[in-house]
């Protein structure tokens, strides 16, 4: 039986172990094999109008597996009014499946009432900054939790920005309060795409707020990288995470894969690698998680 | 010289090029791009990587918001999208986004117009059969995401007492929706998912009853008489006046409604009195 083990953030949410996200190509193996997976990772969209095989495979889940929402629809940097409904729904799904946490993206999906839904690139300015800490609070007062938010896959800079992500995200987690959801990947795919240290970046995140770390693969197009999770993580991506998880401590990991997906064994396999890359276990850890069994 | 417009000017120009057909010189000329900032001051509100320009990498977030719309669409309507050829299949989903734009956080609902979408488009071939082909995959991605209700079983409906039948009311489960076609679109599509080179079939009326069952969706295909008693049911009729809408031997309705409550389609039953 897995043990959750104590993790160093603010808010002693666990550190779950290794996870993978819930995709429907597994949900047979899933429900035949009930595999041995610390934990599942949903994509909050998937499940909040449905009523059909996917809730029912969730439901089956959610009794017997650790979940974690992460969404892309928030729109935390938009500058469209926040969607209330959205978020009720949003509640709903967390309180079905008792959500360990609930995340999304510093971006925005759309504006003026449409919607991309892709996860677009903030400017970093004061502006932004300002605006994206006060949506954070809104979220948070409504949902009624602290809400882990997820550094992006960027592909512009924009001119006006006087912030490096890393500050902008770093001042943002300690103005709203707020988790953080550190993607190595998409840290990489920033600095390949920018030109910046992805070091650099993990030395500026405050760890103390991190409370999921995110793996995947992406695809290098040469001229730049996009975030795909198509594929096996990289090894300087892993580490990263090693890199990461040093500076943690020790925190819920969770790897995806959404393009070109394979057998669920591979993607567990791809998954379980990043116990190589963990830290040894502290005494203190060991301790507690012995007496948490 | 760098520009700072605000963030939302700046997120609704981000947005227009991004949502705007053509290249990325068009897409800055767009009219609500063009409205939001100059296009001879566009470019360099965004900077230049190593490696790609300013517009290149725009041009990076044109090709995925199109990618991954059409993916969308396409994960809807697979039939549809398989039988038109791949460039009239682009164009189509160019003007279809053009025309509806997704405006909800969800995926699911991107398709909800295409099959009236495809009833105004002037000069597409097999309108008509392509309208309708659309109809019955929407139909099914409907039926998918219905609210999961317990179907009555042949047993529930023995309590039922025999003086009782003519006055019944038979509620349908959510996951059900009866559809009428001018050609056999639900025929034709088993077997374009053998043999995806399957011609567009002549046109003849065809009814068919869209449900779900063990979660997974369903077609049965209804004869005229019994497409109109179901509807009747499902107006919320009695059997009794269900059943007058049509003249139908007893043999065939006795047989329809075992079909139909072996396959789980109402919920309730109520005795009027």
């Amino acid at each position: 039986m897995k043990v959750s083990m104590a993790s160093n953030n603010k808010w002693g949410l666990p550190d779950l172990g290794y996870g993978i996200g819930l995709r429907t190509v597994h949900f047979p193996h899933i429900l035949a094999e009930r595999p041995p997976v610390d934990w599942f990772e949903i994509l909050s969209e998937n499940y909040m109008d449905t009523g059909g095989r996917p809730a029912y495979v969730l439901d089956f889940v959610a009794e017997r597996y650790p979940v974690a929402m992460h969404g892309v629809s928030l729109s935390l940097g938009s500058t469209d009014p926040v969607n209330f409904a959205y978020l009720e729904k949003l509640k709903r799904l967390a309180e079905r499946v008792n959500a360990r946490w609930v995340s999304d993206h510093l971006c925005w999906t759309g504006v003026a009432g449409r919607n991309t839904h892709d996860l677009l690139p903030m400017p970093y300015t004061d502006e932004a900054l300002r605006h994206v800490i006060e949506r954070v609070r809104t979220v948070q007062d409504f949902l009624g939790r602290p809400l882990v938010i997820e550094n992006p896959s960027t592909y512009v800079e924009f001119a006006a920005s006087n912030w490096t992500e890393w500050d902008f995200i770093r001042t943002l987690a300690e103005e709203a309060y707020c988790g953080l959801l550190l993607d190595v990947n998409n840290v990489y795919v920033s600095a390949y795409n920018h030109g910046f240290d992805p070091f650099e970046y993990i030395d500026a995140i405050p760890t103390e707020r991190v409370v999921q770390i995110h793996l995947a693969g992406h695809t290098n197009k040469g001229t730049h990288i996009i975030d795909t999770h198509s594929d096996h993580v990289i090894d300087q991506v892993w580490e990263l995470y090693r890199h990461a998880m040093k500076r943690t401590r020790g925190t819920a990991t969770l790897l995806e894969w959404d393009e070109s997906i394979p057998d669920f064994a591979t993607v567990h396999g791809e998954s379980l690698k990043a116990r190589g890359y963990r830290p040894a276990a502290e005494p203190a850890q060991v301790l507690e998680a012995a007496h948490a069994g | 010289m760098p520009v700072s417009p605000d963030l939302a000017t700046t997120q609704r120009w981000m947005q227009a090029v991004i949502m705007a057909p053509g290249d990325e010189v068009e897409a800055l000329h767009a009219e609500a791009a063009a409205r939001e900032i100059p296009p001879e001051q566009a470019e360099a509100m965004v900077l230049p990587s190593r490696t790609l320009s300013r517009l290149e990498r725009l041009g990076v977030y044109r090709g995925m918001y199109e990618a991954r719309l059409r993916d969308a669409l396409e994960v809807d309507y697979p039939l549809l999208s398989g039988y038109l050829d791949e460039e009239v299949w682009e164009e189509l989903t160019e003007l279809y986004l053009e025309a509806h734009p997704s405006r909800s956080y969800t995926l699911n609902r991107l398709g909800d117009h295409l099959p009236e979408f495809l009833g105004e488009i002037e000069g597409l071939s097999r309108a008509a059969f392509l309208r309708d082909l659309a109809r019955y995959e929407l139909s099914l991605t409907r039926v998918f995401d219905a609210e999961e209700t317990k179907a009555l079983t042949a047993d529930d409906l023995s309590a039922v007492a025999p003086d009782a039948w003519e006055r019944i009311r038979l509620r349908p489960i959510a996951a059900f929706r009866l559809e009428s076609y001018r050609y056999p679109v639900s025929a034709w599509a088993q077997e374009a998912k053998n043999d995806p080179q399957t011609r567009a079939p002549r046109r003849k009326d065809s009814y068919a009853v869209i449900f779900r069952r063990d979660y997974a969706p369903l077609t049965l295909e209804l004869t005229k008489p019994a497409f109109r008693i179901l509807s009747a049911l499902a107006a919320g009729k009695t059997l009794g006046e269900a059943i007058r809408t049509t003249r139908t031997a007893n043999e065939s309705l006795y047989r329809w409604f075992q079909i139909w409550v072996s396959e789980g389609l109402f919920r309730e039953v109520t005795v009027s009195d």
